[in-house]
C-alpha cells in the first residue's frame, strides 16, 4: 500500500522540468551528457589509444603471448583453442580449457579487422572500457535521473575496477566482465512483473551472464555468490513467482550458452594443478591479499598485489569508497524520507547493504567468510570484489545526488549537502590524479617488446600444467631446459616428413626399417589420440614427464596425432548449442511479440479515430 | 538470383584470401646477413627470396646471372630459411627450420642428393647458425628466449658432436652469433631494444657472461643488420632505423661510428657483398615493389633490380627474426 502511494512521486520529471525552467544546467541536455561521457572515456582511454603502446605491469607479457597463441591456434582451426602447443617449451598446455576466452576472441577479431597486432591489443583494452561506460550508464540510468547517472559515471570511469585494472593488470578480462555485470544487473532490474514473460529482461540477463562467464570466470563466480541474496532482495520488491522463474531460468540459460567453456573448465580442474596453485601457491594466498591492511608489502612474502603496486590500487579504491561513503551518509541521514522521493526505496537499502558487504569482503574483517567458504579461495584475491563494489557504490552516488536535487527542487536548504558534493568533487580530482600518476609511473612497453613478448615469452603457467604423472615434485621438472626432439624414435634412423603441424593436429610420415617406439614431445592430456594409417593406436605415457609414447611397426606409415573432444567437452558443446537455439527461439518470439503489440496499438488508434 | 550467384562466388573464393587475411603486416626485428648467401662460391652474394606460401626459393647466381626457381616442399608446412655454410665448402647451404616442431632440414651443397633432417629446438626457439670452434663451418644452434638459453651444437676435431648450454639474453632481445673479437669463433650477441644495449658474450672467455662486453647503440624499433662492414674480420654493430631510413654503423675494430641514409620506410634491410670486394653492400628489399635496392657505399653507387616473384616473398640473404 505504502509502495503504491510512493510511486506517485518520482524524481525524474521534476528535475528535467525544473532544468528547463532554470535555463542552462550542467549536463542538462542529452547531447551534453553524451559529449561529457565520451570526453571522460577518451580521457581515461586516451593514453592507450594515442600512446606508443601499453604500460608494462605485472603479467603483461603473458597476456600478450596468450593472445598471440590464441589467435594462432584459432586460425589453425581450433574454434575454442583449448590446446596451446607453445607452452611448457612445446609440451603444450590446455590453457583455454580453463581460462576465459572472450577477450581473446575480441583480440582475434580486432586483429583480423586492423591487421596490426599492436592496434588490436590497444583496442582490446579500449573496447571493454567503452562498454563499461555504455552499460554502466544504462544501468545507472535505470535507477536515477540522467544528471545523477552521468555524474556517477565519472567515478565509474576512473574507478579502480576500470582504470587500475586496465593500467595495472594489463589485460581487460575483469573490465569486460564488469561491463557485462552492469548489463546483467540492468537486465535483472528492468524486470516487469506485469508481463506474462518479460522477454527483454530474460534475454539480456541470459546473454550478458553467458558473456560474463566467458569474459572472466572469477567475476562470474563472485556474481553467482551475490546472486543469491540479490534474488531474495529483489523478491522483496517484486513479490512474484514470475520474477523467481525469470531470474533463475535466465541465469541457467546463460550458463548453458557458456557451457562449452564453463562446464569443462569446472569439471576438469582435477586434471591440471589449478586448485593447488591458485589456493596454495605462495603468491596467490587470499589471506595475504586483503586490501587496507598495511603498506610496503613485498611479492616475495606472498603478496600478489604487490606486483601491481597495491598502494595505487588501494588509494584509488579508497577514494572511490570515500565518495560513496559521503553519499551513503546523505542517504542514511534521510532514510525515513526515501519513500517520498523514490519509486523503489528498498533498492537504495539493497545497494547500501551490498556495497557494505562487498567492501568488507575485500578487507580482513571478512576472513571468517573466506575460511568457511572454501571454493571462494580459488578466486585468489579478495580485491576481486571491487568489480561488484562498483555498481552498488555508483548506485549510491546516483541516489544521493537525486535525493539532494529533489530537496533543492522543493526549495529545501541544501547548503550542507552542497559542501558534501564539493568534497566529492575534490575526491574525484584526487581519484583522477592517483590514476594518472599510477598510469605514467610505469614504463610503457614499446611495440617491439610487445610483439616479441607475443612470440617469445611462453612461460607456461604452472596452474594449467596437466596433472598426469602423480609426481609430488612435479614443479621441479624444468621444461624450459628440456631440449628433447618433438618426435623421437626409440632407435636407429627414421625419415620423418611433416605433412601438417598444427597445435591440435599433427600429421607426419615416418619411414623406418625397424619397429619403433615413438615419443612425442606433447603432454598426454585427455583428448589426445593417435592414428597409424587411419587406425587408432594405444598410447602410453612417459612416467617422467607425461609425454606421449606409442609403438609403430617397421615400414612407411602416416601418423595422425589429434586433440579430440572428450565426451564431457563434446556434451558441453551440444548443451551450448541447445542453449543458443533456445535463446534464438526466444529472441524471435520477443520480436514477434513486439511487432504484434505495435500493430495492436496502431489498430486501436485507427479504430479510435 | 543475381545476388545468390555473387554470394556463392564470394563464398567460393573466401578460403583463398582469408588465410592471407589472418596474417599481420611483417615486422622485422633483426636481419642477420652475417652468414652469407653465396650458393656458387664465387665470393659474391647471390640474391634469393623465399615464398612461404609455395615453399619455393627464387634465386639468381652471380656467376652466370641466371635465375632459378626451386620448390622444396610439397606440403604447406611453413619452413623458414636459415641459410649458412653448414658443410664448410664455402657455398651457402639451403637449410630450413620449422618453428612449430623444431625440425631442421639441411640441403648440403657438397652432397646435393642428401637432405639431412633432425629435430633441434621446439616452438618458441630461434634458429641461429654458430661456429664456436672456428672451423669455418656453421653448426645449427637454437636460442630459447623464454629461458634465456642457447643450445650450441658443434662437431669436435674427432668428429664427435657436442652440445653446450649457455645462458644469455632476454625474451625481448634480438639474438645472433658472429665473430666480434676476430678470433674466427662465434661470439653470442644479443641486442636489447628496451635500452639499446648490445651484450656480447665472447667465445674467447668461454662464454662467461661476467666477462662480456656491453655497448649501447640503437633504440627501440631499430632493425639490427650486423655484418663485417670494413672487412677487418670483426662483426660491426649496425642497425637500420625505419623512421629515418638511416643505417647507423659502429665499427668494432676502430671503434668509430657513421651513418648512411638509404632505403625506404617499409623495406627490409640486409647486407651482402655483391661485387666481390669482401665489403658488404647495403641492400634493401621492397616487398611492395618486389625490388632490390643496392648501395655500394664505398663507391657511392646505387642500383635497383625488380624481380617477378610473389608478393609474400622474403629475402633469404638474411636470416630474419620477425613477427607476422
Amino acid at each position: 500500500m505504502t509502495q503504491s502511494m510512493q510511486t506517485e512521486q518520482t524524481i525524474e520529471p521534476t528535475s528535467i522540468n525544473n532544468a528547463a525552467a532554470k535555463g542552462y544546467q550542467f549536463l542538462g541536455t542529452r547531447t551534453e551528457r553524451v559529449v561529457y561521457l565520451i570526453l571522460l572515456t577518451l580521457f581515461s582511454t586516451g593514453p592507450i589509444i594515442f600512446g606508443k603502446s601499453i604500460p608494462s605491469h605485472a603479467d603483461w607479457h603473458i597476456h600478450i603471448e596468450h593472445a598471440y597463441n590464441f589467435k594462432r591456434c584459432f586460425w589453425q582451426g581450433q574454434w575454442l583453442p583449448r590446446w596451446i602447443d607453445a607452452h611448457a617449451s612445446g609440451y603444450g598446455e590446455p590453457i583455454f580449457n580453463y581460462y576465459a576466452p572472450l577477450v581473446y576472441y575480441l583480440f582475434t577479431f580486432l586483429e583480423l579487422f586492423f591487421r596490426d597486432a599492436v592496434l588490436a591489443i590497444k583496442w582490446t583494452f579500449v573496447i571493454p572500457m567503452i562498454l563499461c561506460t555504455v552499460f554502466g550508464y544504462l544501468y545507472l540510468r535505470r535507477h536515477g535521473s540522467p544528471y545523477s547517472s552521468a555524474i556517477a559515471m565519472a567515478f565509474v570511469i576512473f574507478s579502480p575496477a576500470i582504470h587500475i585494472f586496465i593500467y595495472n593488470t594489463n589485460w581487460p578480462t575483469s573490465t569486460l566482465a564488469l561491463a557485462l555485470l552492469f548489463l546483467t544487473l540492468y537486465g535483472i532490474d528492468i524486470f516487469d512483473k506485469e508481463k506474462d514473460f518479460d522477454y527483454k529482461s530474460f534475454l539480456i540477463v541470459s546473454m550478458s551472464f553467458a558473456l560474463m562467464a566467458l569474459a572472466h570466470l572469477a567475476t562470474a563466480f563472485i556474481f553467482a555468490l551475490i546472486s543469491v541474496p540479490y534474488l531474495f532482495m529483489n523478491l522483496y520488491i517484486h513479490r512474484s513467482k514470475k520474477f523467481v522463474k525469470n531470474y533463475v531460468l535466465s541465469l541457467a540459460l546463460g550458463a548453458l550458452i557458456a557451457g562449452f567453456y564453463l562446464f569443462p573448465a569446472c569439471a576438469e580442474k582435477n586434471i591440471v594443478h589449478t586448485d593447488e596453485i591458485l589456493t596454495q601457491a605462495p603468491l596467490w594466498d587470499y589471506s595475504k591479499n586483503f586490501l587496507f591492511t598495511y603498506l610496503d608489502r613485498h611479492r616475495d612474502d606472498g603478496y600478489a598485489w604487490a606486483i601491481f603496486d597495491h598502494r595505487y590500487y588501494e588509494m584509488s579504491n579508497g577514494l572511490f569508497s570515500v565518495a560513496v561513503l559521503l553519499c551513503f551518509m546523505i542517504l542514511i541521514l534521510n532514510l525515513n524520507n526515501l519513500g517520498r522521493y523514490f519509486k523503489e526505496p528498498f533498492r537504495i537499502k539493497m545497494a547500501m547493504i551490498l556495497f557494505t558487504v562487498c567492501f568488507l569482503m575485500m578487507t580482513p574483517v571478512s576472513i571468517f567468510a573466506w575460511i568457511m567458504l572454501k571454493p571462494m579461495q580459488t578466486i585468489q584475491f579478495p580485491w576481486r570484489f571491487t568489480t561488484l563494489l562498483l555498481p552498488f557504490g555508483s548506485l549510491i552516488i546516483v541516489y544521493a545526488i537525486d535525493l539532494v536535487k529533489a530537496f533543492a527542487d522543493e526549495k529545501i536548504n541544501v547548503t550542507g549537502y552542497k559542501m558534501t558534493f564539493y568534497a566529492m568533487f575534490c575526491v574525484f580530482c584526487m581519484l583522477v590524479y592517483v590514476d594518472v600518476v599510477n598510469m605514467y609511473r610505469w614504463k610503457w612497453v614499446p611495440e617491439n617488446s610487445l610483439l616479441k613478448a607475443a612470440l617469445n615469452v611462453l612461460w607456461g603457467n604452472e596452474e594449467y600444467r596437466p596433472s598426469l604423472t602423480g609426481d609430488p615434485n612435479w614443479k621441479q621438472v624444468n621444461y624450459r631446459q628440456d631440449f628433447t626432439p618433438s618426435i623421437e624414435p626409440s632407435s636407429g634412423y627414421s625419415d620423418i616428413n611433416l605433412i601438417k603441424w598444427y597445435s591440435h593436429e599433427r600429421i607426419f610420415e615416418i619411414i623406418s626399417p625397424e619397429n619403433q617406439q615413438i615419443r612425442l614431445r606433447t603432454f598426454y592430456f585427455p583428448g589426445w589420440a593417435i592414428y597409424i594409417d587411419g587406425k587408432k593406436t594405444d598410447v602410453s605415457m612417459d612416467p617422467k614427464n607425461g609425454s606421449m609414447l606409442f609403438r609403430m611397426p617397421a615400414g612407411k606409415h602416416i601418423i595422425k596425432v589429434v586433440f579430440e573432444l572428450t565426451p564431457l567437452r563434446q556434451g558441453s558443446a551440444y548443451v551450448s548449442l541447445l542453449g543458443f537455439i533456445i535463446y534464438i527461439f526466444l529472441f524471435i518470439k520477443s520480436i514477434q511479440k513486439t511487432k504484434f503489440t505495435i500493430s495492436n496499438i496502431a489498430k486501436n488508434e485507427v479504430s479510435v479515430t | 538470383m543475381k545476388y545468390s550467384v555473387i554470394l556463392s562466388l564470394l563464398l567460393f573464393i573466401f578460403p583463398a584470401w582469408f588465410e592471407q587475411y589472418t596474417k599481420d603486416k611483417l615486422i622485422v626485428f633483426a636481419s642477420l646477413s652475417y652468414y652469407g648467401s653465396d650458393f656458387d662460391n664465387d665470393k659474391r652474394c647471390d640474391f634469393s627470396v623465399w615464398d612461404n606460401n609455395t615453399s619455393t626459393l627464387y634465386y639468381q647466381l652471380s656467376s652466370n646471372q641466371q635465375f632459378y626457381k626451386r620448390k622444396f616442399f610439397e606440403t604447406r608446412i611453413p619452413y623458414e630459411p636459415v641459410f649458412a655454410d653448414y658443410d664448410g665448402d664455402r657455398k651457402t647451404d639451403q637449410a630450413f627450420f620449422h618453428r612449430d616442431s623444431g625440425q631442421w632440414i639441411i640441403n648440403y651443397s657438397s652432397k646435393p642428393d642428401i637432405q639431412e633432417k633432425f629435430f633441434l629446438g621446439s616452438l618458441g626457439d630461434i634458429p641461429i647458425p654458430t661456429d664456436i670452434n672456428g672451423r669455418g663451418v656453421q653448426d645449427p644452434t637454437i636460442w630459447r628466449p623464454n629461458n634465456s638459453t642457447w643450445l650450441l651444437t658443434a662437431v669436435e676435431k674427432d668428429g664427435s658432436k657436442s652440445k653446450k648450454v649457455i645462458l644469455e639474453g632476454s625474451y625481448q632481445d634480438a639474438a645472433f652469433s658472429a665473430d666480434f673479437d676476430g678470433d674466427k669463433k662465434s661470439d653470442l650477441i644479443v641486442w636489447r631494444p628496451d635500452d639499446g644495449f648490445w651484450h656480447i658474450v665472447k667465445s674467447s672467455a668461454d662464454f662467461d657472461f661476467s666477462e662480456s662486453e656491453h655497448i649501447k647503440h640503437g633504440e627501440e624499433r631499430d632493425i639490427i643488420v650486423p655484418n663485417d662492414y670494413n672487412n677487418d674480420g670483426k662483426c660491426d654493430l649496425v642497425f637500420w632505423r625505419p623512421d629515418d631510413q638511416t643505417w647507423y654503423f659502429r665499427y668494432t675494430g676502430p671503434n668509430e661510428s657513421s651513418q648512411i641514409k638509404f632505403g625506404y620506410k617499409n623495406d627490409i634491410p640486409l647486407s651482402c657483398d655483391v661485387d666481390g670486394d669482401s665489403v658488404p653492400e647495403l641492400i634493401t628489399w621492397s616487398r611492395a615493389k618486389r625490388s632490390w635496392n643496392v648501395l655500394n657505399f664505398r663507391k657511392q653507387e646505387s642500383s635497383s633490380y625488380k624481380w617477378e616473384v610473389p608478393e609474400s616473398s622474403i629475402p633469404t640473404v638474411s636470416i630474419l627474426q620477425s613477427y607476422e
